[in-house]
């Protein structure tokens, strides 16, 4: 079996060392980004060999490199090849969220509505000043006792019932009518 | 004084992206590009002294950052 990976040699003096790589296993763009990584610290000169390998030339810049200099170049070069496999796979994988992602960046910033990202608005005859729950009504008004006189009496069959006037609220009647005070009266909170 | 030549495959290294290098190393030599099946050939002469130890590499680097450059 080939090798995926051969240190071809290893030489100080001409401050070279030279892989070879199997084009299977390290595809292009792989042994282009890790030599992207090195190209500040050495010459790199890319090369196909017959068998369709690709030679990766490292020459040191440093000025008298030494064999360990040279073979740690080279380990962190197929340290780099890996971590631009793994790179390069996790964003194959995750393209489509990816495009997802831009493409709602995208138009969110242009202003365009996104497919399916806003429901229609079905309640296109209500107006913002609608208050058909009286939620709007403050609560000084709503509780006042002016208002509370010309409050229409409540009809047997809808009283102790919440209506759309009604906030919503607990509000118990006393056994001995509306001006009595229920037990344990004077609550915090109570005007 | 005889050229210094430089040898690129050209299935890893772009033509456009080897005249960018010529073109950034033009005031320190002359630089002629040919083919040489499966090889871009660069030939360099008239080079600058104080680098013509190092300008065939720095080229062949130049040319290779332009290549994962262009790519993207």
């Amino acid at each position: 079996m080939a090798d995926k990976l051969k240190v071809l040699s290893v030489d100080p003096q001409a401050r070279v060392a030279t892989l070879a790589l199997h084009k299977g296993v390290y595809p292009l763009d792989v042994i282009y980004g890790a030599a992207y990584v090195l190209i500040d610290r050495a010459y790199i000169l890319l090369d196909r060999d017959s068998d369709g390998r690709t030679l990766v030339r490292i020459e040191s810049k440093a000025d008298e490199p030494t064999e360990d200099d040279l073979r740690a170049l080279v380990g962190e070069f197929s340290n780099e090849l890996l971590a631009q496999a793994l790179r390069r796979k996790i964003t194959q994988q995750n393209r489509g969220i990816l495009e997802a992602i831009v493409t709602q960046a995208i138009a969110g910033a242009t202003g365009a509505l996104v497919p399916g990202a806003v429901e229609e608005d079905e309640d296109e005859d209500l107006d913002f000043l609608d208050d058909p729950l009286g939620i709007a009504v403050p609560w000084e008004e709503k509780f006042s006792k002016e208002a509370r006189k010309n409050e229409p009496e409540p009809s047997p069959t809808t009283a102790g019932t919440a209506g759309p006037g009604d906030s919503g609220g607990y509000r118990p009647v006393p056994p001995g009518g509306e001006g009595a005070q229920p037990d344990g009266g004077g609550a915090e909170g109570d005007e | 004084m005889k050229p210094i030549v430089v040898r690129l495959h050209k299935r890893l290294y772009r033509r456009a992206a080897i005249d960018a290098a010529v073109e950034a190393f033009s005031e320190l030599c002359k630089a002629t590009v040919r083919r040489d099946e499966p090889y871009w050939v660069v030939e360099l002469r008239e080079v600058d002294p104080d680098v013509a130890d190092v300008i065939g590499p720095e080229l062949a680097n130049w040319a290779l950052q332009e290549t994962i450059e262009r790519r993207r």
